[in-house]
């Protein structure tokens, strides 16, 4: 009898699951197409409340290619305060603390950075912090502020309008980053 | 027995004879006496009393006689009397006793003057040497006189500069200190209204050191004992939706609420509502026998739109019981209130809708005239086709003025009250507004597989064997599951509309996102997506997501 039903039930769980990787890759092709409000919609259809931090922190990156960094920051916090994969805490806390950063919030970049350094050595990240230091005292950090203009352009260049370039940390679509493994399991 | 009879009333006859024949008219000298200023009284005592063995004088505290002298007159005794005040206050020569053989004659006098100065009074204070940081207690005055209420109320002003204090009756305050302070020597000089302000009263009051035990850090009450009474309530329990929940909020027990003037209420849905208030408080005391009573008070207000039941409850209040010594945590009582959807959008009322437009204008009890020109005019020029309950519900939904329900309806007439026949000769607009093909191509597809299908089971069912039976059923099987896809495919797109309430369209899913349009009350959405708390919709061309709980109707 557990034998029929098991039979029964696995074409379903079959559907399902092929549903759900189906609306995955929707999601993936409507934001690679530049269509966000669609690709988050799917997103969305999959994973409302934002458990799976992959989905969470594509629906996040895709609020600040539209635009709205306060609605971002508050899905990276959502992340960050979850015991979530390094990588993607890592990838969180610097999207916040680059909007922080921008929206000269110094100390509460400075202390999103502070916990990224502690499970990293990453580069950008390390900048980033010297960039925020700059910010909360001018004396600090000069160098790496150079170092920063090197990579993002000229400081002055940026306008409100463009304050967001999520460098290195873009999409993290599955499969497209080489150390996304842990996002996989998801 | 006679004898003695005649012995008492001549005792009598002697008092009243040497009462009667007391003098009173006496004379003091200095007008202005201060304390040690020597004082002379003379006055004439009408006796004939001729033999005098001795002679004292009754006087008040704080006199002593120096000298006197008796001079006999024709029509009695001349007295000059010298005394010394040591005190000043009123004072009495009340009366002289005069022993002549065995019998004493006492005459009163009754000769007063006021001796101007100062009176210095001692006051003691009597309460607990250690009590606990907001312990009320007991102070107590101690003095030799009785003062007026209005000096220990003053004397409550000076106290009140270091710690609590509250006049209680009598000689006794409550006192209430935060810390360890000490009571410093009081001194307080009040005039005697008896003698018109010649004598002052200087009280003086002797140093109290008050030592406090602190209490725990995050006290809210210092209770004497564990009658705490911490309630919130409504006055129903029942609220229709809209309407305003108004709720109290009560604390009272035998102590002082240390720290909080506010409390926070909590409000817990089971359609996952979740609010918190912070209510402000406002604290009364009041003391009865001799112990303080305090009680804090405050109310809420809430809207709650959502059907449903809701528990209110408050934060604990952190107790320190002076009895026991320890710190408890009180819970306050929950309450549970249920909204239930308002009439005006409930299924009765839809019920009645569906009846006649004469019992439906008697329903409103409205202007029966302007219900029947309404639906008149929607029945003639808009929606002459519709079904006669459908134009009765708008035409309702108009008069009451709400716009979302009459827009419901008439998206519901426009899907549900077409007859089949004005479908089939209107497609286009039916069509266009419920039912989106699927492309072209896919059509073709299915027609190809099942023209393919078709072919097959012709020419399998020549052959009339037992293979071919089985390969039919499976090809019919196949053209059933095509058939069915296909009217999937037609079901998943149809678009869904939805009806607003005022709400604004946000570019994401986020409350702090951009506004990007504004939905007024009764505005068609067509909804693209729908979860449980946002909705993707498309209005007046732009896309954007409203909190699903905006959507007051569905049209499936």
């Amino acid at each position: 009898m557990w034998k029929g039903l098991i039979y029964f039930i696995y074409p379903f769980f079959c559907i399902s699951c092929i549903c759900h990787d189906l609306t995955l890759y929707q999601a993936e092709q409507a934001g690679k197409q530049g269509n966000y409000q669609k690709a988050i919609a799917l997103y969305h259809s999959i994973d409302e409340d934002m458990e799976n931090p992959m989905i969470a922190y594509n629906c996040a990156v895709l609020y600040t290619e539209l635009g709205e960094y306060q609605a971002a920051l508050n899905v990276y916090k959502k992340i960050i305060t979850k015991k979530n994969p390094d990588t993607v805490r890592i990838a969180s806390l610097y999207n916040a603390a680059y909007i922080l950063y921008e929206k000269k919030q110094y100390s509460e970049a400075a202390e999103l950075l502070r916990e990224a350094l502690m499970v990293t050595n990453d580069k950008d990240v390390q900048m980033l912090y010297q960039c925020v230091l700059a910010g909360l005292d001018p004396g600090l950090g000069i160098t790496a502020v150079t170092e920063m203009s090197a990579v993002f352009g000229q400081p002055e260049v940026k306008t409100d309008a463009l304050i967001f370039t999520p460098v290195p940390y873009g999409i993290l679509f599955p499969g497209t980053q080489a150390n996304s493994n842990d996002f996989l399991d998801h | 027995m006679k004898c003695r009879l005649r012995y008492y009333i001549i005792l009598i006859y002697i008092c009243i004879y040497n009462i009667s024949n007391a003098e009173t008219v006496y004379t003091v000298s200095p007008s202005k006496i201060t304390v040690e200023t020597p004082v002379t009284i003379t006055f004439l005592l009408a006796t004939n009393i001729k033999t005098i063995d001795s002679v004292s004088f009754n006087v008040t505290d704080g006199i002593t006689i120096s000298e006197y002298t008796i001079v006999p007159q024709k029509d009695g005794l001349f007295f000059t009397v010298k005394l010394k005040p040591t005190q000043a206050g009123k004072h009495y020569l009340k009366n002289v006793v005069l022993k002549s053989g065995s019998i004493l004659h006492t005459f009163d006098i009754g000769a007063a003057f006021i001796v101007e100065g100062v009176i210095t009074i001692n006051g003691i204070w009597n309460g607990p040497k250690k009590v606990y940081q907001y312990e009320p207690f007991i102070l107590e005055l101690t003095v030799p006189i009785n003062l007026n209420e209005n000096v220990y109320k003053e004397l409550a002003n000076k106290i009140n500069k270091y710690c609590e204090a509250m006049y209680i009756d009598s000689n006794k305050y409550l006192v209430i200190a935060r810390s360890s302070c000490m009571l410093p020597d009081f001194q307080l000089k009040i005039t005697d209204e008896n003698t018109n302000g010649a004598v002052q009263f200087l009280i003086k009051t002797e140093p109290f050191t008050i030592v406090t035990i602190d209490i725990p850090p995050g006290t809210d009450w210092v209770t004497k004992d564990n009658t705490m009474h911490h309630t919130v309530h409504t006055k129903k329990s029942i609220y229709s939706s809209n309407e305003p929940v108004v709720f109290d909020l009560e604390i009272h027990a035998t102590g002082i609420p240390v720290s909080s003037q506010t409390k926070s209420i909590h409000i817990v849905g089971t359609n996952e509502y979740k609010e918190h208030l912070e209510i402000p408080l406002r604290t009364q005391y009041s003391i009865v026998q001799n112990t303080l009573l305090s009680m804090q008070e405050g109310s809420g207000t809430v809207i709650l739109t959502g059907i449903g039941r809701y528990t209110i409850v408050t934060d604990p209040i952190v107790v320190f019981n002076l009895k026991t010594g320890k710190q408890q945590l009180i819970s306050g009582k929950e309450i549970e209130i249920s909204v239930e959807e308002d009439i005006q959008e409930s299924a009765d009322l839809q019920n009645l809708l569906t009846k006649e437009q004469r019992l439906l204008c008697e329903i409103m009890n409205t202007d029966n005239s302007e219900c029947i020109k309404e639906l008149t005019r929607l029945k003639s020029e808009q929606y002459g086709w519709w079904s006669r309950s459908y134009a009765a519900r708008i035409a309702f939904a108009l008069v009451i003025q709400d716009k979302a329900y009459a827009s419901y309806q008439i998206m519901e007439a426009q899907k549900h009250g077409i007859p089949i026949l004005l479908q089939v000769t209107y497609p286009t607009i039916y069509q266009s507004l419920f039912f989106t093909m699927p492309a072209p191509q896919y059509f073709l597809v299915l027609l190809c597989i099942c023209g393919i299908t078709l072919l097959l089971v012709i020419k399998l069912q020549k052959q009339r064997n037992r293979k071919s039976i089985f390969l039919t059923i499976v090809l019919i099987s196949s053209i059933s599951i095509l058939a069915v896809l296909l009217g999937l495919a037609i079901y998943e797109r149809i678009p869904h509309y939805g009806i607003t309430d005022a709400t604004p369209v946000y570019k994401v899913p986020d409350r702090t996102a951009t506004t990007i349009a504004m939905c007024s009350t009764g505005s068609i959405v067509k909804i693209l997506s729908a979860s449980h708390a946002w909705n993707y919709i498309e209005f007046e061309g732009k896309q954007g997501w409203v909190p699903a709980a905006a959507l007051v109707y569905r049209v499936k």
